[in-house]
């Protein structure tokens, strides 16, 4: 490579740090988070040799809504009717902030409320959910049918018990609804239904005062209840309800220590297919294949592909950290055919790709490639972009609005046959651009050989020849040197063994699990956990910690 | 026949006039409905009493209705009513006609820079994210924050970017999308005031089965609100930011409380003969003309997009615009906007269509390519006749004496409704034509200027007539570029 892009690097590396263009959470600049590098709330670089973790800042309490598939897995698990067309009219989730069940990017329209009576509605119709209104063992007019319905249909559908005032108000629900004689069962129907609707069902809810004032020193953090906690857990876990054995740990107090936690993420675990749907989630929002377009018609097997390698990865109990550079894909004959492998047979199919170096890991797959190369800006700027994020947890700010003339001037002035590395290499050139680019654009080079969607190529549409050999930038290492690696195998050994890579992929899947973005205030936890993963600890090995850690069982009491 | 040789012959309607309107029957209405051949049939058993919502005051609701266009007029038509306009010829007295700039849309490409730009006037976030309200959702923010809000209208293609179809903006710049199938229309806006029958009810059910799961339906909804008004009051378990979350999705279910359940007060299934009852009558669900993929967000360009005869094309947006009618008439709606065509007009209309003494095959590609890029003006002309002609469909039904307000005037003399388009000739940013009609006394009409003036300066003078502070523009930085007090009465 010609020596000076990289010269161009190093002279701009001061006006790089200027622009705040190298921020992680817990590494040498903090990006856009209030906490400001080298300000009093720097919780500093965790890389750093004497680095001592900050004090845990507990999560601020925020209501959340069920996502639409998570409304579609808790009325199928808890009443036995899945919602049908009308859920089809609840908004789809958009990840905002990163995930779709994350509260802080969750809006709420009247496209929702709609969506929610249609589905109250239809699901409460349906002649199989009289079962599930039967649960309290009686279906006689009596008021203390009532009751007991409400009590225990409550107690599902909120997931806790009622409280006296919405005993009240439901039973009241049911005696006006029994006075237009029309019977037991519409009556009792007409109290799911508004259940359905109601924020107790809609929403992950907390006891978000309990306790404030109380305490000693610790008064603004609080442990939540066993209920709260069951919740917590299930949408964690199953991206459901928790089931009866979950609610009655949370009655008889087990979930208020760890042990008993413990027991009930063991028992949880070994229900694969339900934890397989946080999988697919994880994998559909972090690597942002919702979004895909799908003109070429691929963008199913695209998705699928990518969410069988990680679920695949994930039920083996593989280390976590192998994820980026496990030597295996899965792809249907479309998508092997992209790669110039001999199809194994329909639908997506496991490939070994060991033998094959530049190939596989979870950044390796076509869906997760064609995910990132999904944004404006050539395929270089997404893919870089998308990887400081996604994999470094940096947080590249937006380019500066009075470059804007300079950025059109610069692209009006490339030869049109010029390769993506031509102008990623002329870019940098430019000090103004290399000071942020030449934070995440090498991260991209690694992908040269691969086309938008995710397919191998030897050469691009001008005939250029790839070549897929760069550097991490030296913000992300420890000791300030860039680390050249000369190729996508070499780079994906280099970013399963980073530590920040892992304390990345650590913090997404808390964010996930916990339906929060994680700032400065819980880096030391993110640390710990990552520790407590460890070479070989898995996925599970990872919820297994979480899910006992502070991080994950105290929140903050708002003032 | 120019504006400004129009004679105002508006007048106050005398008291004999607003009783001869009022007491039109419900039965002549029905018939009525008949006899103009207006495509949406109506219940003759179902009717509301009395108005849905529920207005302050006089009994007249304020509501802000826009009307979207795409493409554009060539200034010369602008000026008068021998051209595309003559189908306003009949509204010249309650309209006033204005060219604005919108050189503040400079996101994104053709189409695509003045879409979320149009209504709003701040400058856009995003191509897809408006820089602030558009002028209807800004009005009701000020007045009721919720009060019902409808988005329909027809276009079968998108193009480079969402907003080409979107021209409702909510405060943040968030889109509210169009709906585009007439019985969606319907559902939203009548399904709930005629409640569908419970499952258990049998299909013969009377009307008294009909009213029972009305207010079954409505009990369950006040159960629902009950619970939000809970979290968000002195004894919820919630901090501050919890209960925002859960005031916006109450503020969410109170605006579209009406779809959701019936009110107790309104609904009166008799119908009967108070002639308020006829201004009510409910339409039956209208089906669907297939006419293209409805559910199809976007189509291709040019031969790609669905070719429609425009009998067909005119036929549901005269659906669209006949619910509209009712929903205003009923105050089952107040805000929002009713579009013909999106920005770009990429439907490939067909068929013959003759107006103003001329003639023109539709060529059958899209309007788009043919007038703007293919720049014949000839055809330009007709296409905008048959747009404006729709329009002016969607004026007179709300001009209706038959279905006046409470204070004796039509729905048309007492809303305000704001007709705008994206461009001026081919893709210019300058002399944008816009009109306001009726207003309710708030505004002049009867006039065109040829003030230069910026998108903002009108809106804000629309807005000053609201009585709201005229500050659209100073959020995104859009300078003011001349007066439109000329508009304030």
């Amino acid at each position: 490579m010609d020596s000076s892009p990289r010269l161009a690097v190093l002279l701009a590396a001061l006006l790089g740090v200027a622009l705040g263009c190298t921020g992680t959470i817990g590494g040498p600049g903090a990006g856009d988070d209030p906490e400001r590098p080298g300000g009093p709330g720097d919780p500093g670089d965790p890389d750093d040799p004497g680095w001592e973790a900050p004090e845990l800042r507990p999560l601020d309490p925020l209501a959340r809504r069920l996502t639409r598939e998570e409304l579609a897995h808790t009325l199928a698990d808890v009443t036995g009717v899945a919602p049908g067309a009308a859920l089809e009219e609840v908004p789809v989730d958009r990840p905002l902030e990163g995930f779709v069940n994350i509260g802080s990017g969750q809006t709420v329209l009247p496209d929702h409320v709609r969506g929610y009576h249609a589905v109250a509605r239809e699901v409460t119709a349906d002649p199989a959910f009289v079962g599930f209104l039967e649960v309290a063992g009686c279906a006689d007019p009596s008021e203390a049918c009532a009751r007991d319905t409400v009590r225990e249909v409550g107690r599902r559908l909120f997931r806790r018990p009622l409280d006296a005032r919405e005993q009240a108000a439901f039973e009241a629900l049911f005696a006006a609804v029994a006075a237009e004689e029309v019977g037991w069962e519409r009556a009792a129907r007409a109290v799911a239904e508004a259940m359905l609707q109601s924020p107790g069902f809609l929403y992950l809810l907390q006891d978000e005062l309990a306790g404030r004032g109380d305490g000693d020193g610790d008064a603004n953090v609080r442990t939540l209840g066993g209920y709260e906690m069951a919740s917590r857990l299930s949408y964690a876990l199953w991206a459901s309800a928790p089931d009866e054995a979950l609610l009655d740990a949370a009655e008889a107090g087990e979930l208020d220590e760890p042990a008993g936690i413990a027991a009930q993420v063991e028992r949880m675990l070994e229900d694969e297919a339900k934890v397989a749907r946080v999988t697919e989630r994880f994998v559909v929002d972090w690597a942002r294949l919702a979004s895909l377009p799908d003109e070429d018609g691929r963008k199913g097997e695209l998705m699928a592909s990518a969410v069988a390698f990680y679920d695949d990865h994930a039920r083996r109990g593989a280390p976590l950290y192998g994820l980026f550079d496990a030597e295996r894909a899965f792809l249907t004959p479309a998508l092997a055919e992209a790669w110039g492998l001999e199809p194994a047979g329909e639908g997506v199919r496991a490939y070994d790709l060991s033998g094959l170096d530049g190939r596989g890991g979870l950044l390796g797959q076509p869906g997760v490639i064609a995910g990132m190369t999904n944004a404006d800006g050539g395929a270089i700027v997404a893919r870089g972009l998308f990887l400081q994020h996604q994999v470094f947890c940096g947080s590249p700010p937006d380019p500066p609005a009075s470059l804007q003339d300079e950025i059109d001037a610069f692209a009006a002035a490339l030869p049109e046959t010029a390769s993506d590395r031509e102008v990623f290499e002329r870019r940098l050139m430019r000090a103004e651009c290399a000071a942020c680019h030449a934070q995440f654009d090498p991260l991209a080079l690694a992908f040269e050989r691969y086309d938008f969607r995710g397919a191998f190529r030897e050469e691009d549409e001008h005939g250029n020849a790839l070549d897929d050999r760069g550097w991490l930038p030296a913000s992300l290492d420890a000791d300030g040197a860039e680390v050249a690696y000369a190729g996508l195998g070499e780079y994906l050994g280099l970013v399963a063994a980073h530590p920040r890579a892992r304390r990345c992929l650590v913090q997404r899947h808390a964010e996930q699990a916990l339906g929060a973005t994680l700032e400065s205030g819980q880096i030391g936890a993110v640390v710990e956990l990552a520790e407590a993963v460890g070479e070989e600890g898995s996925r599970a090995d990872l919820l297994r910690a979480l899910a006992t850690h502070d991080l994950f069982r105290t929140q903050r009491v708002p003032e | 026949m120019a504006f400004w040789t129009t004679k105002k012959t508006k007048t106050a309607r005398s008291a004999e006039t607003r009783k001869a309107a009022r007491a039109v029957s419900r039965r002549r209405f029905l018939r009525g409905a008949g006899t103009v051949a207006i495509a949406l049939p109506f219940l003759e058993e179902l009717s509301l009493a009395g108005r849905a919502y529920g207005a302050p005051g006089d009994g007249v609701p304020d509501r802000v209705v826009t009307c979207f266009f795409g493409l554009g007029l060539d200034p010369s038509w602008q000026r008068d009513f021998d051209g595309p306009l003559a189908p306003y010829a009949p509204f010249a007295d309650d309209g006033a006609f204005f060219s604005v700039n919108v050189g503040q849309g400079d996101e994104g490409g053709a189409h695509c820079n003045t879409s979320t730009v149009v209504f709003v006037g701040e400058r856009q976030r995003s191509v897809n994210v408006a820089g602030g309200p558009s002028i209807d959702q800004k009005i009701r923010a000020a007045l009721d924050p919720t009060a019902p809000t409808l988005v329909s209208g027809l276009w079968w293609r998108r193009g480079a970017c969402d907003a080409q179809a979107l021209r409702v903006y909510n405060a943040d710049g968030s889109p509210r999308p169009p709906v585009k199938r007439p019985s969606e229309v319907f559902d939203r806006v009548f399904g709930a005031v005629m409640p569908e029958p419970d499952p258990g009810t049998p299909p013969d059910a009377d009307l008294e089965a009909l009213r029972r799961e009305a207010r079954i339906q409505r009990s369950v909804l006040d159960t629902v609100l009950d619970e939000y008004r809970h979290y968000r009051g002195d004894r919820s378990p919630l901090g501050p930011a919890s209960k925002l979350k859960l005031e916006q999705h109450l503020s969410s279910i109170r605006e579209i409380e009406r779809q959701l359940a019936p009110s107790d007060e309104v609904i009166d299934m008799g119908g009967g003969d108070d002639p308020m009852a006829a201004g009510c009558a409910l339409p039956a669900r209208p089906s669907d003309p297939p006419i293209a993929d409805y559910d199809r967000f976007t189509y291709g360009t040019g031969g790609a997009a669905p070719s429609i005869d425009w009998r067909e094309f005119q036929q549901v947006y005269r659906l669209h615009a006949d619910l509209w009618a009712v929903a205003l008439r009923c105050d089952l709606v107040r805000f929002g906007n009713l579009m013909f065509e999106s920005a770009g007009g990429h439907t490939n209309l067909q068929g013959s269509y003759s107006a103003l003494g001329e003639s023109t095959d539709f060529p059958g590609d899209s309007q788009h390519d043919s007038y703007f890029h293919g720049n014949q003006p000839h055809h330009a002309r007709l296409y905008q006749h048959f747009a404006q002609s729709n329009i002016a469909y969607f004026l007179e039904q709300m001009d209706d004496p038959a279905f006046p307000d409470a204070n004796g005037e039509t729905v048309l003399k007492n809303a305000t409704v704001v007709v705008g388009t994206e461009y001026g000739w081919n893709h210019s940013k300058e002399n944008v034509f816009h009109a306001v009609f009726g207003g309710g006394g708030r505004f002049r009409s009867g006039f065109h200027t040829d003030r230069r003036m910026n998108a903002i300066d009108l809106y804000n003078a629309i807005a000053a007539g609201y009585g709201l502070s005229p500050d659209i523009g100073e959020a995104s930085g859009v300078a003011s570029e001349g007066d439109a007090s000329v508009l304030l009465a």
